[in-house]
């Protein structure tokens, strides 16, 4: 394991260390110095393709049996130990009506809108971008956007308010480089090798102000996002960090490696507070990956995008079904790692990284093969301090639009929106899930 | 009606509303919603309702179909429409001079600077400018002109190095190798970097710093091996100041203001003044890679003080006051063609013909455009017009072709290979469009075919490093292919597939790809879009999912005829690929929609409703010059498009 227990005791003593009557967070983020209560974190976990309705009550759950729930089925029994923080809703749909593709669905899950004219251009702000707006412009990483496959993809989850498809991070090392190479929490403000970087950044947004003139307005959009970025790097530099570099051996040749250790590198972001939204994509939406390590013969054989098309003859298709199910138990035992080490964090007010963390883990269409955007399996884990039902619990909202559950997230966070995306489907938050 | 023609379509907008919009009060209110494009609520209430009866009453008659005797399949067009796809508006009989009177410049401009004297209100301020001796403009240069009013809408948008573009410059300015991994992934669409997907967001901003100090770190720079000047010297400055004056000129492609110089120079002063002066080269270098400057291909016009900033009322398009034109200078020109031909930076021989001037008379342009063409010819490696090519023709990578079709690197990298060849040699030997698609080739065999003449007059079409890159492992290839072709070689838009479909029906046992691909265009909700896609695709079937030429498919005998619906001139009963080709070779909507490909990849932006005026004109020129792609670019590289950026 790259990412243990022992990493991130250190991290926390380095951190207190470095400010006796505060914990380490509080000298992670200079800007939470004062904070009395740990800022919410909003966590995206896209596993993809959907999963077959017709094992859902034996491998995830049924969905008519809401209420608390019960054993856990082997897709949710990785999280035993989040039992508490668990929360399975049912009947939840994407009511927008768009096209029905992989790379078309992707984009609604986030906006709560119907793509650009039909395109596989989203219809922006995403709720992972319209967050970190509101409440993660004071860290490094405003909006930390990884893909655990590398390649581009169409489509997308993320967008910005002007319909742009931020870039994301894609694969361990440079992912690792990113977060981390200039990462020096010994070096002092004043430092010479500061200063320069302050004085290349300088340079750079002033010649950029320079070709701002005699654009068009779309030309326009982009070079503001360059303005932002280059806020954004002037920032960073600014912020101090005592948390710790992590170690490991950063891998980039499968997702039996390339998932846990982008979740491991997204967990030290969010426990180091270097960002507060990060959304995980763990494949393209027309990769083909097969899970070889999967210990089933469908799913180690055929790739997981085939496998949910389930083009077969009548007899093969629940040995199909059944596969999609074991590669999603493989995603929720890699998520329990994940979920382990925010538990392993401690957060600026003493309380635990999770206890403050909501993870919504979802897929693009509900099921694979008829695309379906119907009665989507949404998993939200979210930690005792989100304002969220706490004790393990399952819904069925039967046939309420998914735009709900964006205000839901939004409330967590202390956002007063009643409505997300397509105005007419919102009825507001899901009241039920709130204490 | 005006937006939708005699035929009633602006094709891809008309047949979109026809496929999701199948009522009149569907359709109705679609239109009184969000029509015209960009104008939403301009046609409400019976003007939407008289157009959506339009549109569905043209298209329910079938009088759009072109051309009418070919029989499509027809079944209440109201619950099941068969897509008709038509041609678009630029592939009706070619446009006569006279169709577009205010827009074609005939003959074609020469678009030179305005004289000096002629100072504009709205003329961009000129930076002060700091002449390299070597780049004084010539004094023999002919008097300007004045310039057409008359520039045809060509919007082009601000454009960032691409990828490849910028490792070649790299390469070429400082010899390094870049690692493009660091880089977030870029999005090739249609075939080409779209200018509207590369936005420098903070990752991308992070990856050009950290690349640019990798670079220097890896030059290991010291200032006086680097820059030449003797840092004890008390020339030291003087010399340092003529440094970043030719440097500049390689990294910015133009020459530098004085404003520009000093600002480089005081950077270098303040970092040496907390540093040394080997690091302060280093941030300075680092610093200019990562400029806009450097990473935009920025159009100002603004060198030889020819820009001319005006919103040009003369050009008969759109929202006037909403459109400026910049006339390019002979450094923006050289840039724009050495990209476009060699994704690479400006050579010493353009920069030298820019420094004079020379490069707003498009005969000289042309002179260098033969030179880079001969020399991306004997590239050993892939980059420039050979690697669009490959883009054009969706050729993926080694490994995806390997993964597509499950066979090893090797076996991948010769099928790659042989189609690179073909396309090099189909481009370079200015072969005409038609061979593109029924060249000989060598196709490759399955073994069930061992016997059968390897030869085939199919062209790319028949090439496996083709038909393996549209192959994937969860759909029947011929639905990949017919796509690709519909979509990429017949420039039409196919609707995404829907939400909620019913469950695809079970490949049968003992039948072949076609016969299940017949079950599930029994399901209505299927056939509207794979009654036109699925045909365009059974034309492969003489070759398995590997590409590779077959006689018999799941151990019944192949069968690869059938009746294609209409796409424009492309029609009627074809007897496999032999037949295809031939069709496809001598149609006109593909020799339009390659016309179409290449304006997109020059300027780096889908085409819209206005630049149907412009393509009509480069068809026709295209059609005057002969028929070969290479002639294509050069009707676009001399035509008024290239020498002023369209802002709108």
């Amino acid at each position: 394991m790259i990412f243990d227990q022992k990493n991130n005791r250190r991290l926390f003593l380095k951190g207190a260390g470095a400010s006796l009557a505060l914990p380490f967070l509080a000298s992670a983020s200079n800007k939470v110095k004062a904070a009395t209560k740990a800022p919410v974190r909003f966590v995206t976990i896209i596993s993809l393709h959907g999963l077959p309705y017709s094992v859902r009550s034996q491998y995830f759950v049924d969905k008519n049996k809401p209420g608390k729930l019960g054993t856990l089925l082997p897709i949710l029994a990785p999280f035993e130990n989040y039992r508490d923080n668990l929360i399975v809703l049912s009947g939840v749909d994407d009511k927008i009506g768009g096209g029905g593709g992989h790379q078309y669905a992707c984009c609604r899950v986030l906006t709560g809108r119907n793509n650009v004219a039909e395109t596989t251009i989203g219809n922006g702000p995403s709720l992972d971008y319209y967050l970190s707006q509101k409440i993660g412009v004071d860290t490094a990483y405003p909006l930390l956007n990884l893909h655990v496959q590398s390649g581009w993809q169409p489509g997308g989850y993320t967008w910005t308010e002007n319909n742009i498809a931020p870039s994301a991070l894609s694969q361990p090392q440079n992912i690792f480089n990113h977060l981390f190479s200039n990462f020096n929490p010994t070096t002092a403000a004043q430092s010479p090798d500061i200063l320069n970087r302050r004085s290349v950044i300088d340079f750079v947004k002033n010649d950029l102000a320079k070709i701002t003139n005699n654009i068009s307005s779309s030309d326009k959009a982009r070079l503001d996002q360059h303005i932002t970025s280059i806020r954004e790097l002037e920032n960073r530099i600014a912020l101090t960090n005592s948390c710790t570099k992590p170690t490991g051996q950063w891998t980039n040749n499968t997702n039996q490696d390339r998932l846990p250790q982008t979740l491991a590198l997204a967990a030290y972001a969010l426990a180091c507070d270097l960002s507060r939204i990060v959304t995980i994509n763990i494949n393209g939406v027309q990769t083909d990956e097969v899970y070889s390590w999967v210990n089933d013969p469908i799913a180690s054989t055929i790739g997981h995008h085939s496998i949910s098309h389930e083009d077969v003859s009548i007899e093969l298709k629940n040995s199909y079904r059944i596969a999609m199910a074991k590669i999603r138990t493989w995603h929720s035992e890699k998520i329990k790692i994940f979920l382990d080490q925010l538990a392993n964090s401690i957060d600026v007010d003493g309380s635990r990284v999770l206890d403050n963390t909501v993870v919504l883990w979802t897929t693009e269409v509900s099921q694979g093969y008829n695309h379906s955007a119907q009665d989507f399996p949404f998993v939200l884990i979210a930690g005792k301090n989100t304002g969220l039902i706490q004790g393990g619990h399952h819904f069925n909202f039967q046939g309420r639009a998914h735009n709900d559950v964006l205000t839901t997230i939004l409330k967590t966070t202390g956002q007063s929106d009643v409505t997300f995306g397509q105005t007419d489907l919102n009825q507001g938050p899901l009241t039920q899930l709130f204490v | 009606m005006v937006c939708h023609g005699a035929n009633a379509v602006t094709l891809n907008t008309a047949f979109k509303l026809f496929v999701k919009y199948k009522t009149l009060p569907e359709m109705t209110k679609f239109i009184n919603d969000n029509m015209p494009l960009g104008n939403a609520k301009a046609c409400i209430n019976e003007c939407a309702e008289n157009t959506a009866y339009y549109i569905l009453s043209v298209y329910n008659s079938g009088a759009i179909i072109n051309p009418p005797t070919i029989p499509t399949v027809t079944p209440n067009p109201i619950v099941t429409p068969t897509p008709i796809i038509t041609p678009r508006p630029s592939s009706a009989p070619v446009a006569s001079p006279t169709a577009t009177p205010n827009i074609i410049p005939t003959p074609m401009p020469t678009i030179l600077p305005q004289p000096i004297s002629t100072p504009i209100s709205s003329v961009t301020p000129k930076p002060s400018i700091t002449p390299l001796p070597s780049i004084t403009p010539s004094p023999t240069l002919t008097p300007a002109p004045t310039p057409p009013n008359t520039i045809p809408y060509s919007y082009s948008p601000l454009r960032r190095l691409t990828h490849d573009e910028y490792a070649n410059t790299i390469k070429s300015l400082l010899g390094i190798s870049v690692d493009l991994n660091s880089f977030p992934t870029e999005r090739i669409t249609n075939g080409y970097v779209q200018s509207s997907e590369q936005v420098t967001d903070t990752p991308y901003l992070e990856a050009f710093l950290n690349t640019a100090n990798t670079i220097t770190t890896q030059l290991d720079l010291k200032v006086e091996t680097f820059t030449g000047c003797t840092s004890t010297s008390i020339n030291f400055k003087t010399c340092l100041n003529t440094f970043f004056k030719n440097f500049g000129l390689k990294v910015y492609r133009r020459p530098l203001s004085t404003t520009e110089i000093t600002e480089l120079q005081s950077l270098y002063d303040l970092i040496a003044s907390r540093s040394r002066g080997d690091t302060a080269i280093k941030y300075t270098i680092m610093t200019m890679l990562t400029s806009s400057n450097f990473i935009y291909i920025v159009e100002d016009g603004t060198y030889f003080l020819n820009s001319t900033i005006k919103p040009i009322n003369s050009l008969n398009i759109g929202q006037p006051s909403n459109i400026k034109i910049i006339k390019l200078d002979s450094y923006e020109v050289a840039t724009r063609l050495s990209y476009l031909i060699l994704d690479n930076t400006p050579d010493t021989a353009l920069l030298s013909a820019a420094a004079k001037d020379e490069l707003l008379n498009p005969e000289n342009v042309l002179q260098h455009f033969d030179r880079l063409m001969q020399l991306n010819s004997t590239n050993q490696t892939r980059s420039g017009i050979l690697k669009q090519l490959e883009n054009w023709m969706g050729v993926e990578s080694v490994e995806i072709i390997a993964k597509n079709i499950s066979v090893s690197i090797n076996e991948a990298k010769i099928a790659r290979d042989q189609t690179s060849t073909f396309l090099k040699d189909w481009f370079f030997q200015n072969k005409e469009l038609s061979s593109l698609f029924n060249g000989s080739v060598n196709v490759s065999l399955s073994q069930d075919s061992t016997g059968v003449d390897p030869s085939q007059n199919v062209g790319i079409l028949g090439l496996q490093g083709f038909l393996a890159s549209h192959t994937h492992a969860n759909v029947p290839a011929p639905i990949t292919r017919g796509v690709f072709t519909i979509e990429n070689l017949l420039c039409q838009n196919l609707p995404s597939p829907p939400a909620n479909i019913g469950e695809p029906p079970a490949r049968p046992i003992n039948g072949t790809t076609r016969d299940w691909l017949a079950l599930h265009r029994s399901d209505p909700s299927c056939a509207g879009c794979h009654n036109l896609i699925d045909p365009y695709g059974i034309v492969y079937e003489e070759f398995d999912d590997k590409g590779q030429m077959r006689k018999f498919d799941n151990g019944n005998a192949v069968d690869a005829s059938i009746e294609l619906p209409s796409i424009g001139d492309i029609y009627g009963a074809v007897q496999g690929i032999n037949n295809f080709a031939n069709l496809f070779a001598s149609s006109n909507v593909a020799q339009e929609c390659a016309a179409e490909f290449w304006y997109q990849n020059t300027l780096g932006r889908e085409k819209n409703s206005k630049d149907e005026d412009y393509l009509n004109f480069i068809n026709q020129q295209w059609k005057k010059s002969g028929g070969s792609a290479k002639n294509l670019l050069r009707e676009i590289v001399k035509s008024p498009m290239f020498y002023v950026r369209i802002i709108d």
